[in-house]
């Protein structure tokens, strides 16, 4: 039994900083996560992280950027606050020693990013997460707070509205222990491995979010998910929108600059949205006017190796080393590939959720910034601006709740019941969860992907109510308790489950086109009808999520019609 | 090089022949032989990942982020430290079954899981986090020359995969050492122009100990390994140098 004040899940760039911030504020503060903190998928954040920083800039623009971005369903206050604070923060970050980029004058350097009307991306060559995430945890090692790392957490304890804390399996020894806090924050990251093809880790399962679901939390707007456009194609490993950033062109088989020439963004050209970009391509190639394993060809050629060199060493690695192409001599194969989960636990700019002491910040959270479609840049600033504000006021509400409020015999009573289901999974004969897992990862690829139809939502609704159907069989092959990797793949998959089924059923029932929604049977924007955020509420195991609405809150932006 | 073409993405089998071992059920190790269907573009990881997947799900390993980022996936394959996701099979001699091991120097927890808390610890050592020398006006950044930056590129690139500790005989012998990693870690602090003189002298009278830069005999078995291409060798020997120069030396 483990017991403190602010108890952060998971260790990217967002729990980090949510504990340094919380730690700040005089809270006892520890960090569980199933991975150490430096594998965290905040490392592989390759192109920047955005904030109006030079005189000649302004956060209102950067605002605007992201609202306009978002298609207009993002929430005007939460991107008012994140655009205000991204200075500072960005900053802040410096600061505390993370290595930037620098121009001549000796200053922060940034780049254009797609969507942006100004310069104004902030980056550390192309590796700026993983600069980021390993400022933060030196941060989290002067400070001194207490890591538990490769501790898999299986459940949040939820009674009468209120958080207690969680349940966590030590993955060393398989022993399943309880964790008590006044205030928990979870910081789980994304849902990659929902699709096939994803840029994603294989540790970004959606347990966060599968979890808070489950205790009652609702998950807003799930149907945006975003593909990038640039992505290789035999693994998914992402090429960085800096590459357009920089100048790179896009070209179809016709030797076409598509962007332009065949009119889908005419002003902005590669550097339009990554929706915009990313539905361009695939009409592309479904056109025929592609390349093998349906990719369009990404050029960098133009640039000479010592630039390449200097802004995108990361690029030039993960091109020869994963796809076997010199993008000095050649160009790249890119094709959209699953990205970034804009929607996810509903919460405010405080991080907080409807349960009492139970808050979410990150890829996992949905303080709705993004709306349907999120800008490069903006997801590494989402993670410090709201990790500081969900570390600090979850340990102002730590040290205002009375101790008798929180219950550790409660979260005990859970571990010994989270010990039972193990054990059950440990101990039947049924179906393995790698095919079950494949299935599925398959289906959302073909049917909740880029493009969707009525049709092909309803079969991969039907798909996954099957999986989850077999899944009640599903059986842990591995007898041991050393670091057993098949029981957490097991557990992950039901995280996948449950969050593919609230992707599609939400996406299944927005009867329009907005952003990274891309519907061939309603193909336009409906803002009398569907100008609102999709809250998908857990209904019971057997039951599809329950869908409510809630309004967006709209400032001094208008809905308008969006064009690059 | 050129683009890879749909017809030729079968290549045979290719068999693995891998470190095996569970605490509670195994005395010693041993090796499991596996063979599966070769791919164009395969890398140990995939080939791996296919084993657990299909053929034997109690074979376990770390990996996330595969794209030779996040460390965790770093192994002994064919007798040399690399990480599994960016070593394609067809750059392996397959005349001869692919070995794939645990890093050595560190204990083994489970097939080829080994304990990385010693490498952390050595990590922590070196008070791994940027001491400058005076604040900043609020909300202005430390300036830094371009070129400054440039001079700690390679080093900044550490992604703790601990290829590297695991090469080298000094840190296998001497839990103490403080290790190539972590003395990488701290030329990149050391080297950096903002902290100011009484920190790099500070930073340079910690490593100047007997467990600390004297103990490496500069054999550059660490800047082989490493797959993101940083020589901590080299870290080592300029600030052995500076040491030097300063006669902080006291050790030999
Ligand atoms: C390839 C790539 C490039 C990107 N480039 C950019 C960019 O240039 N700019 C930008 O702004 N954004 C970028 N993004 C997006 C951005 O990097 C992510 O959205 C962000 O890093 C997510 O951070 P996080 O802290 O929320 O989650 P993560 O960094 O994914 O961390 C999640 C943490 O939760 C832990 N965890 C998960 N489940 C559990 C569990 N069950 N129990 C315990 N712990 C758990 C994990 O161990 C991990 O520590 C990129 C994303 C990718 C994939
Ligand atoms: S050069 Fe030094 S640190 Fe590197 S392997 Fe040899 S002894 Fe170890
Ligand atoms: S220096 Fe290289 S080999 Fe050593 S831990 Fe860092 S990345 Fe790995
Ligand atoms: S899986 Fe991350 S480095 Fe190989």
């Amino acid at each position: 039994m483990h017991k403190h004040d602010v108890l952060i899940v998971g260790a990217g760039g967002a729990g980090l900083r949510a504990a340094v911030a919380a730690h700040e504020a005089g809270a006892d503060v520890a960090i569980v996560s199933k991975l150490h903190p430096v594998r965290s998928h905040t490392g592989a954040a390759e192109g920047g992280i955005n904030a109006a920083l030079k005189d000649e800039d302004d956060w209102h623009d950067h605002a605007y950027d992201t609202v306009k971005g978002s298609d207009y369903i993002g929430d005007q206050e939460p991107i008012n606050i994140m655009t205000r604070e991204a200075p500072n923060e960005v900053i802040n970050l410096e600061n505390m020693g993370m290595a930037f980029s620098r121009e001549e004058d000796k200053r922060v350097a940034q780049r254009p990013f797609g969507g942006l009307s100004f310069p104004r991306t902030t980056y550390a060559s192309d590796k700026t997460g993983h600069m980021l995430l390993h400022t933060m945890y030196e941060q989290v090692l002067k400070r001194g707070i207490t890591v538990y790392d490769e501790w898999y957490v299986t459940d949040l304890v939820v009674e009468n509205g209120r958080a207690h804390g969680v349940t966590a399996i030590d993955l060393q020894t398989g022993r399943v222990d309880s964790f008590a806090a006044n205030a928990t924050i979870f910081a789980t990251g994304g849902m990659g491995q929902v699709y096939e093809h994803t840029t994603n880790a294989v540790a970004n399962t959606g347990d966060g979010l599968s979890i808070a679901y489950r205790a009652g939390v609702p998950m807003e707007d799930m149907e945006f998910i975003q593909f990038h456009p640039t992505t290789l194609p035999s693994t998914g490993i992402l090429i960085t929108e800096a590459c357009r950033g920089e100048g790179g062109i896009l070209y179809n088989n016709e030797g076409e600059r598509f962007m332009y020439e065949r009119g889908y963004a005419p002003n902005a050209g590669e550097l339009a949205s990554r929706d915009v970009v990313s539905r361009a391509e695939l009409i592309e190639v479904q056109e025929g006017r592609g390349f093998e394993q349906g990719t369009v060809h990404l050029d960098l050629t133009h640039f000479g190796e010592e630039k390449i060199e200097e802004r995108l060493a990361q690029i030039l690695e993960l091109a020869r080393d994963f796809e076997g192409v010199d993008p000095v001599e050649e160009p790249i194969p890119v094709k959209p590939g699953q990205h970034y989960t804009m929607g996810g636990i509903a919460c405010d700019a405080d991080g907080k959720t409807n349960v009492e002491g139970f808050y979410a910040v990150g890829e996992a959270a949905c303080v709705s910034v993004h709306g349907a479609n999120r800008l490069g840049g903006n997801a590494l600033l989402e993670l410090v601006v709201f990790g500081k504000r969900a570390g600090e006021h979850a340990a102002k509400a730590s040290a205002g709740s009375s101790s008798a409020s929180v219950s550790p015999s409660k979260v005990e009573v859970r571990a010994e019941e989270e010990r039972e289901r193990i054990e059950e999974l440990m101990s039947g004969t049924g179906v393995h969860q790698s095919e079950i897992r494949e299935e599925v990862q398959e289906i959302m690829t073909e049917k909740v992907g880029v493009f969707r139809t009525e049709e092909g939502l309803k079969e991969a609704r039907e798909a996954i109510q099957d999986a989850k159907r077999r899944y009640e069989d599903v059986t842990v092959k591995d007898s041991s308790s050393t670091f057993n990797t098949d029981l957490t793949q097991t557990l992950e998959l039901r995280s996948i489950l449950d969050v593919a089924e609230v992707i599609t059923e939400s996406a299944l029932a927005r009867t329009e086109s907005r952003g990274a929604h891309s519907r061939d049977d309603y193909t336009e924007r409906n803002d009398d009808d569907w100008l609102k955020h999709t809250m998908a509420h857990y209904a019971g195991e057997n039951e599809y999520p329950r869908l409510e609405y809630d309004d967006v809150i709209i400032e001094e932006y208008e809905p308008k019609e969006r064009s690059y | 090089m050129s683009t890879k073409t749909a017809d030729d993405t079968h290549r045979g089998t290719v068999t693995l022949k891998v470190f095996r071992y569970v605490p509670e059920e195994d005395e010693d190790s041993y090796f499991k032989e596996y063979s599966i269907e070769r791919q164009e573009g395969m890398t140990v990881l995939d080939a791996l990942i296919r084993i657990r997947d299909h053929q034997d799900p109690t074979l376990t390993f770390r990996h996330s982020c595969r794209m030779a980022r996040c460390g965790s996936d770093a192994m002994y394959i064919d007798g040399r430290q690399r990480l599994a996701c960016n070593t394609q099979i067809e750059d392996l001699d397959l005349s001869t079954p692919v070995q794939i091991e645990p890093l050595p120097n560190e204990d083994v927890e489970r097939d080829l899981v080994v304990d990385m808390d010693g490498f952390y610890d050595r990590m922590e050592s070196v008070e791994p986090w940027f001491q400058p020398d005076h604040e900043p006006e609020t909300g202005d950044e430390y300036l830094q020359s371009h070129e400054n930056r440039q001079n700690i590129d390679t080093v900044l690139d550490c992604i703790w995969c601990g290829c590297c500790s695991s090469s080298c005989n000094p840190a296998g012998n001497d839990d103490d050492f403080t290790g190539p990693a972590a003395l990488a870690k701290a030329y990149r602090f050391f080297k950096d122009e903002r902290e100011g003189d009484e920190t790099r002298q500070r930073r340079l009278e910690m490593l100047n100990k007997s467990h600390g830069l004297w103990r490496c005999h500069t054999q550059f078995n660490c800047t082989e390994v490493c797959p993101k291409g940083i020589s901590p060798t080299e870290a080592i020997m300029e600030m052995s140098k500076e040491a030097v120069k300063q006669k902080l030396r006291f050790w030999r």
